[in-house]
C-alpha cells in the first residue's frame, strides 16, 4: 500500500518524516524534525540513537531492528530532553526505512516548559490537539462540579440553619398560642355552665369544638417538632416488652370499655428477653396507633401485637401491629393516609376525624425507630397498621430501670423534716410530701429544726432546708443540724428560688446533697425523694395524679392559673382555700416588711424581702408581680436602692393578680 | 453556546463589579441559575439575556458590553486551562488569525454542538491585514472587536482598527475589519 503513495505525499500527511538509511543516518527530513532535532535532520547523528524509545517494548534501536516492528507504535523521547515523537516505521519497496510521525504533544506538555508545539506542526488528522482540548475541558468540568458541590453544601447548611430558626420561631408561637387558647377553652367551659338559650348553647358547642381542635393541632405540632429536634438524641432505655404491651392495652381500656370494644393482645405472648431501645418513641407510637384503632372501630375488637421475626447476634427484629375492625380505607387513599392533615379519609364511624396529624407523627416516630410504618386495609373489614424494627435484647437482670420506666410505680416511705421561714411554703410543700405518703415535720427556722431533731423519737430520713431564712441562713442551719448526734451524715437538700449556677454549686459543695429550685415541682421532688429516701419494705406506691385539666387554666401575663391547677392536682382542691389564705396573710406581712426596708434604705433587707415575696408570688402564678419583684431584688443585689414609689406601682399589679387568683379559686371550689 | 462562555461572562462581572452586581443581573435577566457547566451546550438566548442585562445594569450600550466581554474572553483563555491550545495557535497576531479556523475545527471534534465563526485573512501586508468575520449568529461583532484588541495586546502588537464594514449577507453576520499593524 505504501508503495503506491508518492513519497512526497507522506510529508503532507505527517509533520515528522525521516528517511533513514541502513546505516541509521537520515538522508531527508521534514521541516518539523529539522526545527526540533537539527543534528538528526542534517545527518550528524543517527535517528534511532538520538531518542530513547518507550515503545515498542524491547526495541533497542537501529534501522534494521526497527523494521521488525513495522505496524507498532513508536514513542521516542529525545535524549536532549526537550522533544518527543510518536509515530511508526514503514519500509519502501526499494528497502528504505521511513519514520512517519508527529510531535508527542502530551509528553511535551507535561515535561517541557516554554516549548509549545504549534497547531500547524500537527497534520489535521492528528487528534492530539483535540485530546489536549478535551483534557483541559475535563479539568474545567471537574472544577465546575467541585464549585457546584461547594455551593450546594453552603446552601444546604444555610437551609438547615434557617430551618432551625424557623422551627424555633414556630415552636415559640405555638407555645404562645397554647396558653391563651387554654384560657379560651376554660372560659367557654365556664360559660357553658350558665343558663343559656339553645342557640347560644349550640354556638358555644361549635366554639368549644373548634378550640379543642385548634389545641389538638398545636399540641401535635409541638410534639412533632420535639421529635424532629430530639429523636436522634432520644435516650435508650431498658424495658420489658411484654409489660410495655400490657401497659398499652391497660391504657386504652377505659376508652375501649366506653365503646364496648374488646382489646386483645396478639402475636407472641411472651418474649424470651428484655430489650433496649427508644422506649418513649415506641410507647408513643403504639399509643397513637391503638388510640386510632379504638377511635375508628365502632364495634368488635382491636388487636395489639408484637412478634419476634428474627433473633440476631446483636438485634432482634420485631414486628408490631395494631388491627382494628373499622370501616377500612379505600386503596386509592392508602398512600395519603400518612400525609399531614389527611382527614376525612375514613367515614362511617361517627367519630370526629381529628386533625389528621396523628398518623403523620406515627410515620416519623417509626422512621426514627429505624422502621417504616405500613397499612393494610380491607374496606368493610378493618385496617392493620404495622412496622418492623430492630431492638437489642438484654438480660432481664438489667431490667430494674425498665420496671420503673414502664409501670411508673414508685416505692417511697419515711420521715422528712421541712424547714422554711414562710408558713405558706411549709404548708404547701408539707401537703405535697404528705400526698406522697411520707411523714412530715416542719420547722420555721434553723434553731427550730435543730430542736425538732433533738426532740424527735424517730430519726428523719431527709431534711429539706430553705437557704434564705432571715436569722440563720440555710448554710449555717445545715452546719447546726450536722452537729446534732446522728445527723452528721444526714441527707440535707437545699431549697431556694435562686437558681444561679454559683448558688447551686455552693450548695452542693457545702453541706447539701442536692439542690432543688423553688417553687418545687412535683416530679423533681419525687426524683429527689427516690434518690435519697430509703426503699420501703411495704412497697407503698406513689399515687398517680390526674392530669391537670385544661379548663382549670386561667392564663395571662398577670396570672398563670395553671400553677393553681397543678397545686389542686398535687394536694387536692379541698386544701387550696386554706393554702391561698395563708399566702395572702403572709404576703401582706412581707409586703409591709419590704416597704419598711425601702423606707429605711436597708439594702440587705430589701434583697431578702423582695426575694421572699417574688418566690411566693411566683409559686401562686402571679407572673407580673413576681417578675417585677425579682427585678427589684436583682437591682438591690447590685447595690441600687429602688424607690418607694415603685412599690406603689407594683401593688396595683399584685392586686390585679390576687383578684384573678381569688376568682380562679372560686371556680375550683 | 457552551457553558464556558456564560461562565466567563459571570467571571468578568464579578471580577470588576462584585457578586452583588452579578446576582442583580441574574435576577433581572430571568436566567434561572448560574450553575453553568463548561461542556454543556446552553441556548444562545441565555448568553444574549445575560449580556444585554449586564449592559442595562451597568448603564452602557450592548456593543460596549460585548466588546469588553470579547476582550475578557481572550485574556482569560490565554491564562486558564486553554492557554496551551491558545499559545499553540500562533506566536503573533497574524499567525494566530491564520490558524484560528484550524483551532475551531479541532474544537468541533470535541464540542459536538459547536458552530464556530470563520475568520479569513483577505489581504496581508507588512502594514496590516484585512480580516473577514463570518458567523451564523447576529450581533456579536463587538465581541470579535474586543477579542482582536486583546489578541494584539497579548502579542504586544500595536494595532489600529481602520475600518469596520458590514458586508452584505443573506443571513448571519459578515464583517470586514481593516487593521493597521505597526
Amino acid at each position: 500500500m505504501t508503495n503506491t503513495i508518492l513519497l512526497d505525499h507522506l510529508y503532507e500527511l505527517f509533520s515528522i518524516v525521516a528517511e533513514i538509511g541502513d546505516d541509521g543516518y537520515v538522508s531527508r527530513a521534514s521541516d518539523v524534525l529539522k526545527k526540533y532535532q537539527p543534528h538528526v535532520a542534517d545527518g550528524s547523528v543517527r535517528f534511532f540513537d538520538s531518542f530513547t524509545f518507550k515503545r515498542p517494548s524491547g526495541f533497542s534501536g537501529g534501522a534494521q531492528e526497527s523494521r521488525s516492528h513495522i505496524g507498532e507504535l513508536f514513542l521516542g523521547i529525545a535524549k536532549s530532553g526537550d522533544f518527543a515523537v510518536r509515530g511508526q516505521v514503514i519500509q519502501t519497496q526499494d528497502g528504505k526505512t521511513i519514520f512517519l510521525g508527529v510531535p508527542w504533544l502530551w509528553w511535551m506538555h507535561e515535561n517541557v516548559s516554554g516549548v509549545t508545539p504549534k497547531l500547524s506542526e500537527f497534520p489535521v488528522h492528528d487528534v492530539q490537539m483535540d485530546q489536549l482540548l478535551f483534557m483541559s475541558t475535563q479539568k474545567t468540568m471537574v472544577d465546575d462540579v467541585q464549585a457546584l458541590n461547594a455551593d450546594l453544601m453552603a446552601t444546604k447548611s444555610h437551609l438547615e440553619r434557617t430551618n432551625v430558626v424557623q422551627q424555633s420561631f414556630f415552636n415559640h408561637v405555638s407555645h404562645e398560642m397554647r396558653s391563651p387558647l387554654n384560657g379560651v377553652i376554660s372560659a367557654l367551659t365556664l360559660i357553658s355552665d350558665e343558663p343559656l338559650s339553645d342557640r347560644v348553647t349550640e354556638l358555644l358547642r361549635l366554639a368549644s369544638h373548634s378550640a379543642d381542635r385548634l389545641l389538638e393541632v398545636i399540641n401535635f405540632s409541638l410534639e412533632s417538632a420535639a421529635v424532629e429536634a430530639g429523636a436522634r438524641e432520644e435516650k435508650v432505655s431498658n424495658f420489658d416488652l411484654d409489660m410495655l404491651i400490657d401497659d398499652q392495652l391497660s391504657g386504652g381500656q377505659p376508652r375501649a370499655l366506653n365503646k364496648n370494644i374488646e382489646l386483645i393482645r396478639s402475636g407472641d405472648l411472651e418474649f424470651p428477653s428484655a430489650y433496649q431501645g427508644q422506649l418513649r418513641l415506641l410507647k408513643q407510637t403504639l399509643a397513637n396507633l391503638l388510640s386510632n384503632a379504638i377511635k375508628f372501630t365502632p364495634v368488635g375488637s382491636v388487636h395489639l401485637g408484637a412478634e419476634l421475626l428474627e433473633h440476631g447476634q446483636q438485634f432482634d427484629r420485631i414486628r408490631f401491629y395494631v388491627q382494628d375492625e373499622g370501616p377500612g380505607i379505600p386503596e386509592h387513599q392508602l398512600e395519603k393516609i400518612f400525609d399531614p392533615f389527611a382527614t376525612g379519609l375514613v367515614s362511617g364511624t361517627g367519630e370526629s376525624q381529628g386533625t389528621g396529624l396523628g398518623l403523620s407523627i406515627v410515620k416519623r416516630y417509626v422512621k426514627f425507630l429505624g422502621g417504616e410504618v405500613r397499612v393494610d386495609s380491607i374496606v368493610g373489614a378493618g385496617s392493620q397498621f404495622s412496622f418492623e424494627i430492630e431492638l437489642r435484647p438484654i438480660s432481664r437482670d438489667k431490667l430494674i430501670e425498665a420496671v420503673a420506666a414502664t409501670s411508673q410505680a414508685r416505692v417511697l416511705s419515711g420521715r422528712v423534716l421541712l424547714v422554711d421561714d414562710l408558713q405558706t411554703n411549709l404548708y404547701l410543700n408539707g401537703q405535697l410530701l404528705e400526698s406522697l405518703q411520707l411523714t412530715v415535720a416542719t420547722a420555721s427556722s434553723g434553731v427550730e429544726a435543730v430542736n425538732c431533731l433533738q426532740q424527735s423519737d424517730a430519726p428523719f430520713d431527709l431534711i429539706l432546708l430553705d437557704l434564705n431564712m432571715p436569722d440563720m441562713d440555710g448554710f449555717d442551719a445545715a452546719r447546726k443540724i450536722r452537729s446534732v448526734p446522728g445527723y452528721a451524715n444526714a441527707n440535707i437538700v437545699a431549697l431556694s428560688a435562686y437558681t444561679a449556677d454559683n448558688m447551686r454549686q455552693r450548695a452542693q459543695e457545702e453541706q447539701f446533697v442536692q439542690f432543688l429550685s423553688k417553687p418545687i415541682q412535683r416530679n423533681e421532688l419525687i426524683a429527689c425523694l427516690e434518690r435519697w429516701m430509703p426503699a420501703s419494705a411495704a412497697e407503698v406506691v406513689v399515687p398517680e395524679v390526674a392530669e391537670a385539666l385544661a379548663d382549670d387554666h386561667f392564663v395571662d401575663s398577670d396570672y398563670d392559673g395553671s400553677v393553681l391547677a397543678e397545686l389542686a392536682k398535687n394536694i387536692g382542691r379541698e386544701k387550696l382555700p386554706n393554702l391561698v389564705s395563708k399566702f395572702l396573710e403572709e404576703s401582706a406581712v412581707q409586703w409591709e416588711a419590704l416597704r419598711l426596708a425601702l423606707q429605711e434604705h436597708n439594702l440587705d433587707r430589701v434583697v431578702l424581702q423582695a426575694h421572699t415575696l417574688a418566690s411566693t408570688t411566683l409559686a401562686f402564678g402571679l407572673i407580673d408581680a413576681g417578675t417585677q419583684l425579682r427585678q427589684m431584688e436583682n437591682r438591690a443585689l447590685s447595690g441600687e436602692l429602688p424607690h418607694l414609689t415603685e412599690l406603689d406601682r407594683m401593688s396595683q399589679t399584685l392586686g390585679l393578680g390576687i383578684s384573678k387568683l381569688q376568682a380562679h379559686l372560686t371556680t375550683l371550689g | 453556546m457552551y457553558g464556558i462562555i456564560n461562565k466567563s461572562l459571570r467571571e468578568m462581572v464579578i471580577d470588576h463589579y462584585g457578586e452583588v452586581m452579578w446576582q442583580q443581573i441574574m435576577t433581572l435577566s430571568g436566567v434561572p441559575d448560574d450553575s453553568f457547566l463548561s461542556l454543556k451546550s446552553y441556548d444562545d438566548e441565555v448568553t444574549y439575556a445575560l449580556a444585554s442585562t449586564t449592559a442595562d445594569v451597568l448603564g452602557i450600550d450592548l456593543g460596549t458590553a460585548l466588546h469588553a466581554f470579547g476582550h475578557h474572553w481572550l485574556k482569560s483563555s490565554m491564562s486558564n486551562e486553554y492557554a496551551v491550545l491558545m499559545n499553540s495557535t500562533g506566536d503573533n497576531l497574524v499567525e494566530f488569525l491564520n490558524n484560528l479556523n484550524s483551532m475551531h475545527d479541532r474544537i468541533s471534534s470535541t464540542f459536538l454542538d459547536y458552530r464556530p465563526p470563520e475568520f479569513k485573512i483577505i489581504e496581508q501586508s507588512a502594514e496590516g491585514v484585512v480580516v473577514d468575520y463570518l458567523s451564523f449568529r447576529l450581533g456579536l461583532s463587538p465581541f470579535v472587536e474586543g477579542l482582536l484588541e486583546a489578541l494584539a495586546e497579548h502579542f504586544a502588537q500595536p494595532m489600529e482598527m481602520v475600518s469596520i464594514e458590514a458586508m452584505p449577507v443573506a443571513s448571519g453576520t459578515h464583517m470586514r475589519y481593516s487593521i493597521n499593524l505597526g
